[in-house]
């Protein structure tokens, strides 16, 4: 009988991430920190809604995180997902009236998520596959960006207002195109 | 994954949207299954079959079962 070995696959985002959060912390740069924590969460919430209903992704369930499976076991993710989008957008409307127009977009941007109407093609199961791909790019992006302007050595603040604005952007962008063609 | 879904559409003289709707889906998750950019979930490719009163394997066909086929 040729019987396959289940490869099992471990998820070390979190741990990437928590150490990222730590030396940021350690530096004195806790927003970059959080900024890093907030995207990793967007990103797992996103990825466990679609768990959630979806059964033909290409992701290794058994290989998911804790968080993962959590979210996969019937934790509703289109509320997650709304209490993190609503946060979100108040969040950088409060930053935007205190210097940083430009959070203005990102705020706009979360609150189609938490439209009437949005919800009902959010639970699609091709959207919510477009939406765990492009989280997943979205999420590696928004790393990316607050990697390098940490790096550049900008104020945390704009780290974490760097980070977000890649994250909401590529994940948008990502799933409209697939959409569009 | 190939797909009869536009010939049995089409038979039945509905549209992408049409389709959706007795699906329960949007217009676009009908659209990507037909390009063959999606492969449905299972539960999807149960309501496909039941609304055309067909079996699954009628309607989808793995990509190398056809090679196959040609091969043998």
């Amino acid at each position: 009988m040729n019987e396959r070995k289940p490869v099992k696959q471990y998820d070390y985002t979190v741990l990437v991430i928590l150490f990222a959060a730590i030396v940021f912390a350690i530096r004195g740069v806790t927003q970059a920190a959080w900024a890093l924590v907030w995207v990793w969460a967007a990103a797992m919430a996103l990825i466990a809604l679609s768990l959630g209903v979806v059964a033909s992704l290409s992701l290794n369930k058994k290989g998911a995180s804790a968080f993962l499976r959590f979210g996969a076991q019937g934790v509703d993710g289109r509320l997650i997902l709304a209490l993190w989008a609503l946060l979100t957008a108040l969040a950088s409307i409060h930053l935007a009236l205190q210097g940083h127009p430009v959070l203005v977009l990102v705020a706009v941007s979360l609150m189609v998520v938490v439209l009437p109407g949005t919800g009902t093609l959010i639970v699609d199961e091709y959207v919510q596959s477009l939406i765990a791909r492009g989280a997943a790019l979205a999420g590696g992006v928004g790393l990316a960006a607050a990697m390098l302007l940490a790096a550049l050595r900008l104020p945390g603040l704009d780290v974490a207002l760097g980070a977000l604005s890649f994250y909401v952007g590529t994940l948008e962008v990502y799933v409209w195109r697939s959409l569009k063609s | 994954m190939k797909n009869k879904l536009p010939v049995l559409r089409a038979e039945k003289g509905w549209s992408q949207a049409a389709l959706a709707e007795r699906l329960g889906v949007s217009r676009q998750t009908v659209n990507a299954i037909e390009k063959g950019r999606y492969d449905p979930s299972l539960p999807l490719a149960f309501k496909i079959a039941q609304v055309f009163g067909l079996a699954i394997e009628d309607i989808f066909t793995p990509e190398d079962t056809d090679e196959r086929t040609q091969a043998g």
